[in-house]
């Protein structure tokens, strides 16, 4: 025991479980090939980490399913429900939509996502090839990480965001169209008002084939608002 | 009910990283286990606080900021759900308690079974906080920091539980020693 000093446990339990610094490291290696009663220290620890392992590595859980999320969604409910009356009521909509994110909610929605309310509408009204980019980045990512049945994907377009599906200027009418052959989740849809007024002002879009052009985007948002749909705006 | 979600498209990375650690979360539970048995002694209570483990981490996944701190973060979790568990069991009981639990000295045994039952009995008798200390670190390879994040407590508390549970176990556990089996004794007469 005569580097017992020189070596304290705490030092050992270090070395032993892989913690101990480098030169630290070498230096006790050095002493341990001339102090046997420090290699056999060690090598007490070292039984004693391996029994600890050899008790515990064949323990296996027994199988169980994942326990179901709780929703703990009391006040976002509640909140959403505010929202949209206040919506409803006032008829303020875009202007609403304008507004700064709800940060604190984006844990609901990725709880409610996790949870299975798998139904997103993303949501575009600008016509930007950045934001077309995001857009598609965004609705193909989700197809290809949500499988599950019964997950659905709608892109709504209003304003300069039609451009998106418009089959005579979209930068990326083949990858609509791919997207639309592939996922028979995944919907496009085009406001009506706005292809309204591009016609009045002599402009007769022509929309990608599957593209869905029956509705408002404003009135599709609040429709899928009061089902539950996680509501993502570009 | 009607829900209302307003978002930036970014959120969308975050759904489908949430995606990829719910997957190793729901493969977590056999490790889990393994330490929530050593912590325990009992498979159901084990059980138990695994499940309660994992429906808390998968609840609670959006808090997570470093995911490469998953399986820490899931075992502050679990130590949590254990004080609790602790609590309601025995409200009185001391986490570090410097005498370990009375037993029996065990017979000597050679299987591998009876090795561990007694390797797992011993532990068991351990003060429940040098039982956590040591389980983290040599069942999950946790460093010091890492268990002293975990539970919550400073790094020198954990060496020095770790130093008092090795300890114990080597003294408890000598008769498993190979001198105290006479091989050692064997290989000597062989030479």
């Amino acid at each position: 025991m005569s580097k017992y000093s020189e070596f304290p446990d705490n030092l050992l339990h270090a070395f032993i479980d892989g913690q101990l610094p480098g030169p630290d490291r070498e230096r006790l290696l050095t002493a341990m090939e001339t102090d046997p009663a420090l290699a056999d220290r060690i090598c007490g620890l070292q039984r004693t980490k391996a029994w600890v392992n050899l008790a515990f590595e064949e323990v296996h859980a027994t199988p169980r399913p994942l326990p179901a999320l709780r929703s703990g969604r009391n006040w976002p409910r509640l909140f959403g429900l505010a929202a949209s009356l206040l919506l409803l009521a006032t008829g303020a909509v875009l202007g609403w939509m304008l507004s700064p994110s709800a940060e604190p909610l984006q844990s609901v929605v990725l709880r409610d996502l996790e949870a299975g309310h798998h139904k997103v509408l993303l949501h575009i009204d600008r016509s930007d090839r950045e934001r077309f980019d995001e857009i598609l980045d965004g609705a193909e990512q989700l197809l290809k990480n949500y499988k599950e049945r019964g997950f659905e994907v709608e892109v709504v377009a209003n304003a300069g965001g039609v451009d998106l599906m418009r089959a005579d200027v979209s930068p990326y009418a083949a990858r609509v169209s791919r997207l639309l052959e592939e996922h028979d989740n995944l919907r496009f849809i085009a406001c009506i008002n706005t292809l309204q007024r591009l016609k009045d002002n002599g402009i007769t879009p022509v929309m990608i084939e599957r593209t869905r052009h029956d509705t408002t985007a404003i009135g599709h948002i609040i429709h899928r608002l009061q089902d539950g749909w996680a509501y993502i705006r570009v | 009910m009607t829900t209302l979600y307003i978002f930036r498209m970014s959120l969308i990375d975050r759904l489908c990283d949430s995606r990829a650690l719910r997957q190793r979360i729901a493969g977590s539970r056999d490790r889990l286990y393994r330490v929530a048995l050593a912590w325990s002694a009992d498979a159901m209570v084990a059980d138990d606080l695994v499940q309660e483990t994992l429906e808390t981490a998968l609840g609670k996944l959006h808090q997570l900021r470093e995911t490469e701190r998953l399986y820490a973060w899931m075992y502050s979790i679990m130590n949590n759900c254990w004080r609790h568990h602790l609590r309601r069991q025995k409200p009185d009981c001391e986490l570090d308690d410097e005498q370990p639990a009375e037993d029996n000295d065990p017979a000597q045994l050679s299987d591998r079974h009876a090795l561990v039952a007694q390797v797992r009995t011993a532990i068991a008798r351990l003060p429940i906080g040098q039982r956590e200390v040591l389980t983290l670190v040599d069942l999950e390879g946790f460093t010091y920091q890492e268990v002293a994040d975990i539970l919550e407590i400073p790094i020198g508390t954990v060496m020095s539980r770790l130093n008092r549970a090795r300890a114990f176990l080597q003294t408890a556990l000598r008769s498993l020693r190979p001198e105290a089996r006479g091989e050692v004794a064997q290989l000597r007469r062989i030479q």
